[in-house]
């Protein structure tokens, strides 16, 4: 039995000023993540997918419940312990990607390393350039993102994502905004990382994600309402039975 | 996080925002600037006017004057010895300097050498203890010359050159400063009424008597007197010679005569020497002249015998030279005086006892004493000019007998801090003495100069003020401009004290070059305020050729606040930035 990356139980959010009429975003998530799983985190718009991986990844911190990532204790952690978490354990991938316009896309992978320890400085150029090779990107660590096209810019954030080596690999709808055959390429990259051990959690409205991934947990208006495990097909690029 | 990697990621900010951080820092520049240069011209006039003027920690006292129908009447009271000692006991007085004015008439005639022709006019003097002005001639003389050490090893004033001296080795300027001190002198005298206080006569000339312990370390018990001891003539003052005598070796100094009594007023600098009367006339000792840099200061015009002194040592206020150039000069058709420099080490010489008004001293009974000018003072007296103390008051004896030699005319008080000296003139109000007029008209000055800075002050502060507020308004808008960048650096493992650093090292490389830029500004329009005609060279102060004082002290308070400023605007973005919603933003 692999160990557990994401424990949660009893999350609930309740963003700020949701009156009793709409539901909270999350109430009374129960969810455990063991390293190397494969999660679709699915549902409808506003059932709470994003508002989840926020609150996985440390970025939204007004929640109830015990959420533990690591083994770390979110609500117990303060700023800075949570911040090393995401700097040393967590990778993010945005659906508008978020790159930095006005930095070139080495400097944009290279990032994380600015604001870690010593060592992910030291080893940041290296790192970056390894990323970037395994994105099929090297070529163009010295453009800027606007120079590329949106499935290389949704690369280059890959890159981003990887230059820690994170162990839980957040994705917010990575192939939203690309085109079908643009974003079977991200995909397939994102799989074979999940293949490689890195645990992934994407939140997606498409199919096409939830059924090439292990697991399938669909949240209807803050609750997981159902949590899949299967066999994952295995590529993106292959129809689920 | 490291400070490089910070710096780096600010200096992109920077340089991407340069446009509106550059207006931004226009406030802080212009503040600044206004700080600066208001602090470094009140500065400068405290520093280098007022405080030449009236030192804050000194104020001169006087009796009190009643003023009855308009006339001034000084309140029947002694400034002497023991009013002195009450000054010296009063809380926080650090030093207590009393001066004495002469008090008989007196001629002086020289400055052919400056003038082109000999002045002779009725003169005034005061003495001063050469301490109190001591660094400030220096100081004023090292403005007009430059540097007292030169470059060069030497052996003999001959290896340095015109004007130069060889001094331990080393060539050195010719100074003038140093002659400022009591140059000594045996007062004859028939009994002791005639010496000043403190000194009887003794053998016909006056001298410290030597007390039941002796004289002291340092003194020698000669036959009544008390003598400096000595090893050789080095120890002496000039015109003293070091020999051995009742007692022990002592500085004793040189008598002498001169050929005849024309030679009294003769202009001649060999002739004046006189020659020394040798102690042992059997021994068969060639004639000598009184030692080089010395005369022979007989008793009376009548007389010629005397004792080997140097000329006595004079200082003049900046002010005599004003009164030259702008009344005497212009109404005399003489040549102006370019600066004071040219006066030092002019010779002249003085009548005691002569006046053009009254027959103030029967003519045996007048002296003739040489001077030469050696510095200038804001201390020494405006119509006239001043010596040392111990001058003034064997002169006084001389002319007036002992009562005309104890008294002081006023005093110089001294206070260890400047806070004190309000409290110390109440106290002396005790005691009957007052600040003297031109002291008060100072510290009115002062108060003006203190209120102006304070007014400038705050018009600056006002002004910093405002560059804060549009800091924080530029850096607001900044920050929403990078909200996405704030939430990414946040994703990616920022704290919020690297995102609250990132804002305050921004402000705070605004504020210093919002600072220096300010600072510097202050400078240029300094430089050009000192060349506007009329600013080279101030009136009454001896070596003031520029008005500001940009001290390190000014210079860092400029670029300091607006440091300061840049911060405190830069507070609220900051904060604003620590408190965004990364998820928010991201989703």
């Amino acid at each position: 039995m692999n160990e557990v990356v994401v424990q949660v139980r009893g999350l609930t959010r309740v963003h700020p000023g949701q009156g009793g009429e709409r539901p909270p975003a999350l109430q009374g998530v129960d969810l455990v993540i063991r390293a190397g799983e494969g999660v679709a985190v699915v549902g409808r718009s506003g059932s709470g997918k994003t508002t989840l991986l926020n609150v996985l990844g440390g970025l939204d911190r007004h929640w109830t419940g015990e959420v533990l990532v690591q083994g770390r204790d979110l609500g117990r952690l303060g700023d800075e312990g949570i911040s090393d978490l995401r700097n040393r354990h967590l990778g993010f991938v945005f659906q508008a990607f978020h790159l930095l316009p006005h930095m070139t896309v080495r400097e944009n992978v290279l990032l994380p390393s600015w604001f870690g320890d010593r060592s992910l400085l030291r080893d940041g150029p290296d790192r970056a350039e390894a990323a970037l090779r395994r994105v099929g990107l090297w070529d163009r660590a010295g453009d800027l993102p606007g120079r590329l096209s949106a499935g290389e810019r949704q690369r280059v954030a890959v890159a981003r994502a990887l230059l820690n080596r994170p162990s839980l690999l957040l994705c917010d709808e990575p192939t939203g905004n690309l085109d079908p055959e643009t974003g079977l390429v991200v995909l397939d990259l994102l799989l074979d990382l999940n293949r490689e051990g890195t645990t992934l959690v994407i939140a997606t409205h498409e199919d096409r994600i939830s059924r090439v991934l292990g697991r399938t947990v669909e949240l209807r208006e803050g609750r997981v309402v159902r949590d899949v495990t299967r066999d994952p097909v295995g590529s993106a690029g292959r129809e689920a039975p | 996080m490291t400070l490089a990697t910070r710096m780096g990621i600010v200096g992109r900010h920077l340089a991407r925002s340069r446009t509106h951080l550059a207006f931004a820092a226009v406030g802080l520049v212009v503040g600044s600037a206004s700080l600066v240069f208001f602090l470094a011209l009140t500065g400068g006039i405290r520093e280098r006017v007022l405080n030449r003027l009236y030192p804050v920690n000194q104020v001169e006292l006087q009796r009190e004057m009643v003023r009855v129908f308009g006339l001034g009447l000084e309140v029947p009271s002694r400034l002497d010895e023991a009013v002195l000692s009450a000054l010296r006991g009063l809380p926080g007085v650090q030093g207590v300097w009393p001066k004495q004015k002469s008090r008989f008439q007196a001629i002086l005639w020289g400055g052919r050498e400056v003038f082109g022709r000999d002045f002779r006019v009725e003169s005034f003097f005061d003495g001063i203890d050469p301490v109190l002005v001591r660094d400030e001639i220096r100081h004023a003389e090292q403005e007009a010359y430059g540097p007292e050490v030169l470059s060069g090893r030497c052996e003999t004033d001959q290896d340095c050159g015109l004007g130069a001296a060889c001094r331990a080795g080393t060539c050195g300027r010719r100074t003038f400063w140093d002659r400022f001190r009591d140059p000594g002198g045996d007062l004859l005298c028939r009994d002791d009424g005639g010496c000043p206080p403190g000194e009887a006569c003794i053998d016909g000339r006056c001298g410290i008597p030597c007390g039941d312990q002796g004289c002291g370390e340092g003194g020698v018990c000669d036959r009544g007197r008390c003598r400096k001891a000595c090893g050789s003539d080095e120890d002496c003052l000039p015109g003293e010679t070091c020999s051995s005598g009742a007692g022990g070796r002592a500085c004793r100094r040189l008598e002498c005569r001169l050929e005849n009594v024309q030679q009294v007023f003769s202009s001649d600098p060999e002739v004046i020497r006189g020659w020394v009367v040798s102690s042992n006339p059997s021994a068969g000792e060639s004639p000598r002249r009184c030692p080089l840099g010395t005369w022979c200061a007989t008793g009376s015009v009548r007389s010629v015998e005397g004792t080997c002194e140097a000329p006595i040592p004079v200082i003049l206020s900046p002010s005599l030279l004003e009164i030259y150039n702008r009344v005497v000069a212009s109404a005399m058709g003489m040549q102006p005086v370019s600066g004071l420099e040219i006066l030092l080490g002019v010779p002249f010489s003085m009548v005691f006892g002569e006046s053009f008004f009254i027959e103030d001293a029967p003519v045996d009974r007048r002296v003739l004493r040489r001077c030469v000018v050696v510095g200038f003072s804001n201390k020494a007296l405006d119509f006239g000019f001043t010596v040392p103390l111990g001058v003034v008051v064997r002169a006084n004896a001389m002319m007036r007998g002992r009562e005309g030699a104890a008294e002081a005319t006023s005093v110089i008080l001294e206070t260890a801090r400047n806070e004190d000296l309000a409290a110390a003139v109440e106290d002396a109000k005790v005691l009957g003495l007052v600040p003297a007029p031109r002291s008060e008209e100072a510290r009115k000055a002062s108060q003006v100069l203190r209120i102006l800075s304070w007014v400038f002050g705050l018009v600056s502060g006002v002004m910093l003020v405002i560059s804060s507020i549009h800091i924080t308004h530029t850096f607001l808008m900044l920050l929403t401009e990078r909200r996405l960048e704030i939430a990414v650096y946040r994703a990616v493992g920022a704290r919020l004290s690297d995102i609250r650093a990132m804002v305050f090292l921004e402000a705070g490389l605004l504020g210093v070059f919002g600072g220096g830029a300010g600072t510097g500004l202050a400078w240029l329009l300094a430089q050009g305020v000192n060349r506007l005609p009329g600013m080279g060279g101030l009136p009454g102060l001896a070596g003031v050729s520029r008005l500001f004082d940009f001290s390190p002290g000014v210079l860092l308070a400029g670029v300091a606040c607006a440091e300061v400023f840049a911060l405190v605007g830069a507070w609220l973005p900051a904060a604003r930035a620590a408190r965004m919603d990364p998820a928010a933003v991201l989703s």
